[in-house]
């Protein structure tokens, strides 16, 4: 796989998770996936990191701008405006508000045989809650 | 090869962010430089940084050090993943010091020009950052 195919993967994750569209996200992410939702700690694995993704698109649409990918080796990283707006449904006891955030994050994947087997992610969590209205700060889901 | 160069650049960043070294990075910095900070529409210039920064972390926290888990490097481009760890000694923008020992992990794109960084991408977890030093309740575990 070439660098710009390794990107390609990764911006088409990052669809299919606005999407909602668990059979290409099942498809873009290898079945034995580690995620690291905030970079570092206890890793997830597909299923786990799935249904996180679930749970957040049950409250929130997100949309994923992409600003910038670099890539090595089998590595991309990225950097995307992230914008959410809670319209869906309740988020940790809050009903939906149609507040809407727009933070800029970061992650980094890896990619093998056109497929992610590892990221981590990064964003302000503390910047989207607050934006979101939803401070005193309850769970951030990841 | 231009890559490689970059990333001993970014690593010579993190080494002088940690000792406050503010000579190394008024070195490594471009006078143009501009870095795009978490929560700020407005990006921060050299001096600013320089001053509230390195300054600020220099006056919070003792025995800070970097540890790069990964560099990605492309054309002007490096992406580093690292953990940032602290012990929060000092006054922080007016948060007296907790004595908390902190560590945080994080992701900075840096564009380099010249041998110098020009802009400067840092992103880490805030709400996890500021729960740390103490200032937000701590997330219930997930049942």
């Amino acid at each position: 796989m070439s660098l710009e195919e390794n990107k390609a993967v990764v911006r088409r994750f990052y669809q299919a998770f606005a999407a909602d569209d668990h059979d290409a996200m099942n498809a873009l992410l290898a079945p034995d996936l580690v995620a690291y939702s905030h970079g570092e700690g206890e890793p997830q694995n597909r299923e786990v990191h799935l249904q996180g993704i679930s749970g957040w698109n049950a409250a929130f649409e997100s949309e994923f701008t992409i600003e910038e990918q670099i890539a090595e080796g089998d590595s991309v990283a990225t950097r995307m405006t992230s914008r959410f707006t809670h319209n869906r449904g309740g988020f940790m006891g809050a009903a939906p508000t149609g507040k809407e955030s727009v933070n800029d994050s970061m992650s980094i994947e890896r990619v093998k045989d056109g497929r992610i087997v590892e990221r981590r992610a990064i964003a302000d969590w503390s910047g989207i809650m607050q934006q979101l209205g939803l401070v005193p700060l309850p769970e951030a889901e990841h | 090869m231009r890559e490689e160069q970059n990333k001993l650049l970014m690593r010579r960043f993190f080494k002088a962010f940690q000792v406050g070294d503010r000579a190394t990075l008024a070195e490594l910095l471009a006078p143009e430089f501009a870095a795009h900070l978490p929560g700020q529409s407005e990006p921060m210039d050299r001096e600013t940084f320089l001053q509230q920064v390195i300054g600020g972390f220099s006056a919070a926290f003792s025995d800070q050090q970097y540890t790069i888990h990964v560099q990605i490097a492309e054309g002007d481009r490096v992406a580093t993943l690292a953990t940032w760890q602290g012990v929060h000694t000092g006054d922080f923008h007016g948060h007296p010091p907790t004595g908390n020992e902190i560590a945080l992990s994080g992701i900075a794109i840096d564009l380099i020009e010249g041998n110098k960084i020009v802009e400067h991408w840092p992103r880490h977890d805030q709400l996890d950052f500021m729960q740390q030093l103490g200032l937000m309740p701590e997330p219930e575990q997930a049942s």
